[in-house]
């Protein structure tokens, strides 16, 4: 699920400076202080997050990064888990669509 | 005579019915100054009887931080088939009760009134005990057994906090007292007498909304000590399932935040504070979820976990 419309081309971006985060055990607890939600993030969200806070990517663009943020293979984390992991980033708010070209 | 807090039990009752009509009633609890107004005399009884270690004084020395007024809720209830209501001084929807039920709505007031208006402390719908080494923070849902435990504990010499708020400053992370009568509904009431003693506990108030309710009177060493903040060592979330065995599971920190942030009334209101104070409360301290049958077993395994905790 996403917030709106998307497509494969759309650039996602994360301000954190609008989150605290707080590394817990093997989460990271997140409180975003524009609606004042708490939410706990796996590895996979909380590096999802720092891959489109240094700068905006889209599906196909972030997905090395994350994999080499991580630390795993194609094989272990699919395309399709990091993408549906951005889209649920984009429903609670976390991150936003920049642009979506046609 | 100079205006200073006494202890209520010390006034003369004509003088707190004088002052509780007139709305001048001042009680100071922990961080708390309350303006207390009334006028059923059952509200003077109760003070004299749950209250009566308490500091008021008569007349109101500044601006309270909570206001209570015990009164009817519209001119035709003031005289006919009589009801009381707690106005707190803002609208909330409460349910009209007969006069004799005037403590109760008092108690519910007074609560409302600290959940939805203080902003002064992130509130915690929950138990708090504790020693000269920390704090036990019980968080539970009602009928949770949050207060029987909460009672028990006072017996094995724990000062009691709160019966319903965990009231957490977001500058220090550490627990305010706010010490009021512990409130007990149904089979607790008989439960707390039999480790209490029926001394310490007020009359039975029946056919409440909630059915039988009775209050744990607070000892005196519990308000003196009503200003003396302690960090959580120990937050447990005791669930009650009638005669099942005892279990302990430990959470993680994560956990625990998601389990007590739904019990907050003003966590999403404070923002930022709220949330570095509650991690820095959780850090602190070690947390479980425990499951009970009874009384004595939840006891026990508190015992266990608070010694572990250093306690």
């Amino acid at each position: 699920m996403s917030a709106g419309p998307y497509s494969e081309q759309t650039t996602w971006t994360a301000d954190i400076s609008k989150m605290l985060l707080q590394p817990s055990e093997s989460v990271t607890i997140a409180f975003h202080k524009i609606s004042g939600d708490t939410h706990i993030l796996n590895f996979l969200s909380a590096a999802t997050l720092k891959i489109l806070a240094k700068g905006d990517e889209n599906f196909a663009t972030a997905f090395p990064k994350i994999l080499d943020e991580i630390q795993m293979t194609e094989h272990d984390c699919p395309a399709s888990l990091v993408k549906r992991t951005i889209l649920e980033l984009d429903e609670l708010g976390l991150v936003i669509p920049v642009e979506t070209k046609a | 005579m100079k205006n200073e807090f006494q202890r209520l039990g010390d006034y003369h009752r004509e003088d707190i019915d004088v002052a509780l009509r007139s709305g001048s009633l001042e009680m100071e609890l922990g961080p708390f100054s309350m303006r207390l107004e009334g006028r059923e005399a059952d509200i003077v009884d109760f003070l004299f009887d749950a209250y009566r270690d308490a500091p008021v004084r008569l007349k109101l020395g500044d601006v309270t931080d909570v206001a209570i007024n015990v009164r009817p809720p519209n001119i035709i209830r003031k005289y006919i088939r009589r009801q009381v209501i707690a106005d707190p001084g803002f609208i909330v929807p409460a349910v009209p009760l007969p006069p004799y039920l005037s403590p109760l709505a008092f108690e519910m007031g007074l609560n409302l009134a600290i959940a939805l208006k203080c902003c002064r402390f992130t509130t915690f719908h929950s138990a708090v005990v504790g020693n000269e080494r920390g704090a036990i923070l019980i968080s539970a849902h009602s009928g949770g057994g949050k207060s029987t435990l909460a009672s028990a504990l006072m017996v094995e010499g724990y000062r009691l906090f709160s019966d319903e708020f965990g009231l957490l400053d977001m500058e220090t992370g550490m627990l305010h007292p706010y010490p009021r009568p512990v409130s007990l509904k149904e089979k607790s009431i008989d439960i707390v007498r039999e480790f209490t003693g029926e001394k310490w506990l007020t009359k039975t108030f029946g056919g409440t909304p909630k059915g039988d309710i009775a209050y744990r009177r607070v000892r005196p060493s519990d308000i003196q000590l009503s200003k003396t903040p302690m960090a959580a060592k120990l937050i447990l979330f005791p669930v009650f399932q009638e005669d099942t065995p005892p279990s302990v599971r430990e959470l993680s920190k994560s956990e625990t935040i998601m389990k007590l942030i739904p019990s907050s009334t003003n966590y999403h209101l404070l923002g930022t504070a709220s949330f570095e104070a509650l991690i820095k409360m959780v850090a602190g301290a070690q947390t479980f979820e425990i499951t009970y049958g009874n009384t004595q077993d939840s006891l026990e395994i508190t015992r266990d976990l608070a010694a572990k905790a250093g306690l």
